[in-house]
């Protein structure tokens, strides 16, 4: 093992999302992967150590994911998100551009995994180069 | 004393036959004569004075009475006024006073008295002459009292009356209220005759009728015109008799002022014709009907604008004769309940006009009376528009809400659509004989990853995870459509033709797959009638291309669908302008649909296509890409058997941006 893998959180309420999206992206090798099932146990688990991504459910308990997305930031834990999300809300892009998103990264559910692990890879690799 | 009498007086004391003959005469007169002392004592007495103060003789008479001012006088002082005058003066002719006959009757008596003197002892006796005028007092009493009834009923009389000579037309007199009229005074008329008063509008009118009276006797109610003091025009009628008066031919008229009862006809007739135009002009449309026959009377000119009917062709006829209930049942059960109430209101109703066109009306109506006869007054209001506007109200607020509920509940199915479509991946992921991390552990436990993958496609579970895959991704679609009425449109909008859109989904319908599959869209002949230099619109040109696409394809499907096939299918585009706005019209010449179905058409999910052909989404969501997204509006018109049009109305490019 030369550097670490890259570490990636995934912030989803629904525990089967979450699994499945690690089962998913696990048999790949590339990340470190973790979960979390709120953006407060999300911005916890940053604390002790920080994330090259998270992909962020948007509804979520607690503070939204949009919420998260700023707070990540705001506190340098993290500066890379994808957005994993069910709901269509109107201005919803408008408010992730204002965090540094593109509507490349906003991913509606259900969605093709392997566009999310495209989409994953670009940033890390832009990340790592 | 007449020198005649005195002689002969003279003679009678001479005894001679002539002064029998004059005493015979004294005795029989037929009047009463007596001869009094100076002192007023009776000394003499022929019978007819007996009689008139009934004594059966003179000599009871002489007897009886000797004090005349008590006994013969009803009120002794005449005889002291009658003394008097003769002491002025030797005879006293034409004495009238009350006397009494001896049972207390009062009559009325003329006396003639002379005194007779005597050169040494001055009066010596009087001779008096009685006659009773009882009767011509009475006649002349009758005379003078209905000279004073009249006159008073002249003076006092509540019309006009004048009296005036027939010749010269000169007044003799007027009364109180014939002033009135004229506004003369009384000094002003009296001798003067009306002409030269200048009373007459037209003089040649007085002589016209005077000689009409002379002719052929009282005239009544001749309509003429006085000039009054004032100049005022005073029409009047005239009635009019010859009498006479003092020997004289004088003309009473009797007149009627008409200038208050044309006045107050004046303002009924104004009246009248502000109530007439009331009725005529209204924006109501108003009618009034007969009770008893239920045909119209009178129907104003908003009933006929709307109706298209004539007053001709109304007046006389029945709401049922004219067909103006598009069910004769409703129109019964609306005069029962009329009958019942005697007034109505907002009943609606559907009506039928003369060119055949069916409306939405609302009636009120109510019975009124006019003379002891009943009619009916009714307002009739055409509500079909109203109508529209609250089903597309009703429509929009649904449809809203609908898109409320959806964006809920889209989140609530995305997410488990979400795990069903990762898992189907994962286990497409985990079950390929290519991928590193498989192939390790199948190695593992000693299983052979192309006998896995051969047993998959030998009992199809490939398939199963496609087919999992595939409808998870077709519900996933469904939800992101019905979404997308309350998604705010992020594509570009740019400037575009009207015509360019439409032959862009022209082309798309004659390449559509789905379509091909049921129908032929190139059999269906397209109309296009298309207004010279159309504004342009600013759109999101794939959305309203697809708005098209969908009106094009539901009507070929329409018509192919139809259970009697149509047999030349048309389509009938029309593009111009309307009311500031782009509008597109899509007719058909399909089937139609019934009202219950035209209500529905915009609701998301309602479709009449057989299941699985329609989501019943395409509607909706063109209603909200014109309505939310492009502030324009998507109507529907349909005759079942006739064919339905669409009405695409969007603001031009211009209009749009004077709006924000």
């Amino acid at each position: 093992m030369n550097a670490p893998l890259p570490r990636v959180i995934i912030v989803d309420d629904e525990s089967r999302m979450r699994s499945l999206l690690v089962q998913y992206l696990e048999d790949y090798e590339e990340f470190r992967l973790e979960t979390a099932d709120s953006g407060e146990a999300a911005l916890e688990l940053l604390s002790a150590e920080p994330a090259d991504l998270c992909i962020v459910d948007i509804r979520l308990p607690g503070m939204d994911g949009a919420a998260f997305i700023k707070e990540a930031r705001k506190r340098g834990r993290c500066d890379r998100f994808l957005v994993h999300t069910g709901s269509l809300d109107l201005n919803l892009s408008e408010q992730l551009h204002s965090h540094g998103l593109c509507d490349e990264d906003v991913f509606y559910k259900p969605t093709d995994l392997d566009a999310l692990l495209a989409r994953l890879r670009f940033h890390l690799h832009t990340a790592g180069s | 004393m007449p020198p005649a009498l005195r002689r002969t007086a003279q003679t009678t004391r001479t005894g001679s036959s002539a002064a029998r003959d004059f005493m015979h005469c004294v005795e029989n007169a037929p009047l009463g004569i007596f001869i009094a002392s100076s002192d007023g004592r009776l000394l003499y007495a022929n019978p007819a004075m007996a009689a008139l103060y009934g004594f059966p003789s003179p000599e009871e008479l002489l007897r009886i009475v000797t004090d005349m001012a008590s006994q013969i006088y009803v009120r002794p002082e005449d005889l002291s006024r009658l003394f008097q005058l003769l002491e002025t003066s030797d005879a006293v002719h034409d004495f009238e006073s009350r006397h009494k006959q001896r049972d207390g009757t009062a009559f009325w008596t003329s006396q003639a008295i002379y005194v007779i003197r005597d050169h040494r002892e001055g009066i010596r006796h009087f001779q008096g002459f009685v006659t009773d005028i009882s009767r011509h007092k009475e006649t002349v009493e009758a005379l003078q009292k209905s000279e004073e009834r009249f006159s008073k009923a002249f003076a006092s009389s509540p019309a006009p009356l004048v009296i005036s000579e027939m010749t010269t037309g000169k007044f003799i007199d007027v009364n109180a209220r014939w002033i009135d009229m004229l506004g003369y005074g009384r000094e002003e008329l009296i001798g003067k005759s009306s002409k030269d008063v200048g009373i007459w509008v037209d003089p040649g009118e007085r002589d016209r009728l005077v000689r009409r009276l002379r002719i052929h006797g009282p005239f009544k109610d001749e309509p003429v015109a006085f000039k009054a003091k004032s100049g005022r025009t005073v029409r009047a009628l005239w009635s009019a008799e010859a009498i006479t008066l003092g020997g004289q031919d004088v003309m009473l008229s009797f007149l009627y002022d008409e200038t208050e009862r044309r006045r107050a006809e004046e303002l009924l007739r104004q009246s009248e014709e502000r109530f007439a135009q009331l009725f005529r002009l209204s924006p109501e449309n108003i009618s009034l009907t007969e009770v008893e026959t239920g045909t119209f009377l009178d129907v104003n000119d908003s009933f006929c604008r709307s109706t298209g009917y004539t007053r001709e062709e109304v007046i006389g006829r029945t709401p049922i004769e004219l067909r103006l209930f598009a069910d004769e049942r409703v129109f019964h059960s609306m005069m029962e309940r009329l009958d019942r109430d005697g007034h109505l209101e907002n009943f609606e109703f559907e009506a039928l006009f003369k060119d055949g066109t069916p409306a939405i009306c609302a009636l009120s109506s109510k019975t009124i009376r006019i003379d002891d006869k009943h009619y009916r007054i009714t307002i009739i209001r055409d509500i079909t528009e109203m109508k529209k506007i609250q089903e597309m109200m009703i429509q929009t607020e649904k449809m809203i809400s609908v898109g409320g509920i959806a964006a809920g509940i889209a989140h609530e199915i995305n997410n488990p659509l979400g795990i069903i479509m990762q898992a189907a991946q994962n286990l497409v992921q985990r079950t390929r004989a290519d991928f590193p991390k498989n192939l390790q552990v199948a190695q593992d436990i000693g299983l052979d990853m192309d006998k896995l993958a051969r047993y998959m496609t030998c009992r199809e579970l490939d398939n199963f995870i496609e087919d999992i895959q595939v409808a998870a991704r077709r519900a996933s679609e469904i939800i992101r459509h019905m979404l997308d009425f309350s998604r705010q449109s992020a594509s570009e909008r740019a400037f575009c033709h009207p015509g360019t859109l439409v032959e862009k989904a022209l082309s798309l319908a004659r390449n559509d797959y789905d379509l091909k599959k049921c129908y032929d869209f190139k059999k269906v002949q397209i109309e296009i009638d298309m207004e010279d230099a159309l504004p342009g619109i600013f759109c999101v040109e794939t959305e309203i291309e697809q708005v098209l696409l969908n009106l094009f394809r539901n009507a070929a499907q329409a018509m192919a669908g139809a259970p009697h096939p149509v047999e030349s299918p048309r389509i009938a585009i029309r593009v111009g302008k309307h009311a500031g706005r782009v509008r597109i019209e899509v007719q058909d010449n399909g089937p139609g649909m019934p009202a219950e179905v035209r209500r529905r058409v915009f609701e998301p999910f309602f479709t009449t296509k057989p299941p699985g052909s329609g989501t019943g989404l395409g509607l909706s969501v063109s209603y909200f890409i014109i309505t939310q997204g492009h502030g324009g509006s998507l109507s529907v018109s349909s005759t079942p058997g006739k064919g339905t049009t669409f009405i695409v109305e969007l603001p031009t490019a211009l209009a749009r941006e004077e709006q924000t």
